[in-house]
């Protein structure tokens, strides 16, 4: 199974979650991401792998059943980390 | 990291906060007026592999990173947290927000061994701020620690 999720799927829903980010370098997707007083600078893969998705998830409380519809994690909305 | 600051120097208008942890990581920030120096020594970073993707993360800091090789994911986690650190010089003039281990659950999943771990030490991260009131000084001893089998998450 494809784990993964394409890039612009990840923004939107960090996004929609009111994580503010600043793109630093879009043309080697390194962004700033910044919420509730986590401030980071990564460096997106496109697509986004799970494990990536996971740390996003948990350290910036997104929520993860927003991502459950690509069917790439096998867990459920209450299974959601945070 | 610890939440024990174990050493906190003030000398004339220098500044010097060293935080340490029982595996041997520690950062150091050092400040005079608006120059920063910021050292991170023995930070290990478990790494593993999945659909094709490396993922870094830290462990004494809950950093991490990913790339489509092993190179990358290890340039993308020094430069990204050298990165992330400025921005916390520029954003709350200290690094103590970042000084936080990765939760347990964390490590219980990345570390859960069932077949050897490969040790390897990546010597110096090199980095100049391109802003000339911030100086950020190497990191070293960075241990990644690499999963030879894929993770299921």
């Amino acid at each position: 199974m494809d784990d993964t999720v394409p890039l612009s799927d990840v923004i939107l829903v960090l996004k929609h979650q009111r994580v503010s980010i600043s793109a630093v370098d879009v043309s080697i997707h390194r962004y700033t991401l910044a919420k509730g007083g986590i401030i980071e600078e990564r460096t997106f893969t496109d697509p986004v792998g799970k494990h990536e998705l996971r740390y996003l998830s948990r350290k910036f409380d997104i929520a993860i059943f927003l991502f459950w519809h690509t069917e790439m994690l096998d867990i459920k909305p209450e299974d959601q980390i945070n | 990291m610890a939440t024990t600051v174990l050493k906190t120097k003030k000398t004339g208008k220098t500044v010097q906060k060293t935080r340490s942890h029982p595996s041997g990581a520690m950062a150091i920030h050092d400040f005079q007026g608006t120059d920063h120096i910021v050292g991170i020594g023995n930070l290990r970073v478990i790494m593993c592999k999945d659909n094709g993707l490396w993922f870094a993360q830290g462990l004494e800091i809950d950093y991490a990173a990913n790339g489509k090789s092993l190179a990358e994911v290890k340039r993308n986690f020094e430069h990204g947290l050298a990165a992330t650190i400025r921005l916390h010089l520029q954003s709350f003039d200290s690094i103590d927000k970042l000084l936080v281990p990765a939760p347990a659950d964390t490590w219980k999943e990345l570390t859960e061994i069932k077949t050897s771990f490969r040790f390897s030490q990546v010597s110096v991260h090199e980095f100049e701020d391109d802003a000339e009131e911030l100086l950020h000084l190497p990191y070293t001893g960075i241990s990644y620690l690499e999963r030879e089998t894929e993770v299921v998450a």
